[in-house]
């Protein structure tokens, strides 16, 4: 939304500067120039306004943040050269066209009938490069401030994140060290009575508990973790239901997942969603989780079935779901793709990061 | 057949190794204490092969006991709810650093790693130990560092 009000407010300060245009009076129109009496003039200022802006709002607002962002220098000038280059190709061609609809002269030969007619008028000749290369210094000039300030901005969002995240850390620090003696304590029980079941549960919880507490809070933890931790809150999870309901969770992993890093609970979020909405409270519905990582670049995939939604979850999750959004956004600017389809019988989210640096 | 010590200072604790040990073929529990200063005394006396320590004990931490011990004949293997004392453990030349509640799969790896190193080489000391690394890990508040050491 902020984007696009700003986009607007540029393309308006374009038009604006270039309709207020600078007559030089008393002169007869000659080759190539456009005059004020028959209007062409106002189309011309049209034809630059609308290629400066082209020029001006591909460098900074996309070809800046696309490029720049990751050092593509080379790719960065490519671009914008070749984009000030096809709008300078394009004024010329609209120029040609202008001339010859209001019937002026294109040559330095020519006689037109408006050099007769008017041999002196207010006219206005602009060649096209200098419009184009101008607007695409300004280009640069404007996308690499508003990209600055946008990293800073960016920064101290992170840090005040870190910081509203260390003070939930201190709060959930219900001494830990007592909280896994105790839940070795309840092991030793389920060892001494012979329940492998409940002593497996046990220790899947604390590792989960664990791997919460103590690892959510580094920058970066090992994919492979992240999704054992995943597996692990899945079977925990499983808990919930029956012995015989036939719970259908899949997780499925390819790809070169060890050896890259993730921040950590970036994706056991959308498990825990699925989870909720996916499998009612008698186990039916199914959940799949798939993570594939390709050249460096992951894409995590969760499908749930819609049956075990039901409207006040519904309403409540959603918090969940902008928080990870929110945290992609700061964690992973412009090397994210995030996209959620919600049909009417199951809900996909498909996550693709570029997990390299 | 290796003699194990089993050194924590809760009841449930020790009693889960032991039955793992119990459990393992090739391991035998020689003693348990639910104090440090105890199971110093014992070890100054006796012989074993392979120690399993909490860290945070009263009186006497296991990182300290560990210090105290013959490692030449005896391998420590950390056992602790804290998950933060890593580092500190692989510092004291300790085999494997167990993390409570553990499962009996994984203690049996522990295990496998204490009989790989008896059967390679002795426990040596860092300066002449294998090949120097690549990288290192230090782990300070939240944060985790990667040294180079080239």
């Amino acid at each position: 939304m902020r984007r696009h009000i700003e986009t607007a407010v540029l393309a308006a300060a374009f038009a604006g500067v270039f309709l207020a245009v600078v007559y030089r009076p008393d002169r007869p129109v000659f080759m190539g120039e456009f005059n004020n009496i028959d209007g062409s003039v106002y189309w011309a200022a049209i034809a630059r306004a609308a290629a400066a802006f082209a020029v001006f709002g591909a460098v900074s607002l996309v070809y800046v943040g696309r490029f720049l962002g990751n050092k593509r220098i080379a790719a960065f000038a490519a671009a914008s050269l070749l984009t000030a280059l096809a709008a300078t190709v394009v004024v010329f061609a609209v120029d040609r066209g202008l001339l010859h609809l209001y019937n002026l002269p294109t040559g330095p030969n020519e006689i037109s009938d408006k050099m007769m007619a008017y041999p002196m008028r207010e006219t206005r000749s602009a060649a096209a490069a200098p419009v184009v290369l101008i607007a695409l210094g300004l280009g640069i000039l404007y996308g690499l401030s508003r990209d600055w300030v946008l990293t800073f901005r960016n920064r101290r969002e992170l840090a005040l994140e870190k910081v509203r995240a260390d003070a939930a850390f201190l709060r959930s620090q219900i001494n830990p060290h007592f909280f896994f003696n105790s839940l070795n304590n309840i092991f030793a029980i389920t060892q001494r009575n012979g329940d492998g079941e409940a002593g497996d549960a046990i220790v899947k919880l604390s590792e989960l508990v664990r791997y919460m507490i103590y690892e959510g809070n580094v920058d970066r933890i090992a994919l492979a973790r992240e999704i054992e931790t995943i597996e692990n809150f899945v079977d925990v999870c499983r808990l919930r239901f029956a012995r015989e309901d036939d719970v259908d969770i899949a997780v499925t992993k390819e790809g070169r997942i060890n050896g890259s890093e993730i921040a950590p609970l970036l994706l056991l979020p959308f498990v825990e969603n699925a989870l909720k909405h996916g499998i009612d409270s008698k186990g039916r519905g199914w959940v799949r989780v798939s993570a594939r990582v390709d050249e460096g670049l992951l894409r995590f995939r969760v499908d749930n079935s819609k049956c075990g939604a039901r409207e006040t979850v519904r309403r409540h999750s959603g918090v969940g779901l902008e928080n990870v959004k929110r945290r992609l956004e700061l964690l992973y600017p412009r090397r994210h793709e995030l996209s959620v389809t919600d049909a009417d019988e199951e809900y996909r989210v498909d996550l693709a990061l570029d997990l390299e640096e | 057949m290796l003699r194990c010590v089993v050194v924590d200072d809760e009841a449930g604790a020790v009693e889960v190794l032991r039955g793992y040990i119990a459990r393992t073929p090739g391991l035998a529990a020689a003693a348990s204490f639910r104090s440090a200063v105890d199971a110093q005394a014992w070890l100054s006396t006796h012989e074993a092969d392979l120690a399993f320590l909490d860290i945070d004990m009263p009186d006497l931490g296991g990182l300290e006991l560990a210090g105290l011990v013959d490692r030449r004949r005896t391998a420590v293997v950390f056992c602790t709810a804290y998950a933060q004392y890593a580092a500190e453990s692989y510092e004291r030349d300790a085999v494997d650093y167990l993390l409570k509640p553990v499962a009996f799969e994984r203690f049996l790896r522990a295990v496998a790693k204490v009989l790989a190193r008896r059967d390679g080489f002795a426990p040596s000391p860092p300066e002449r130990g294998g090949p120097a690394p690549r990288e290192l890990f230090v782990k300070s508040g939240a944060k985790i560092h990667r040294l180079d050491p080239r």
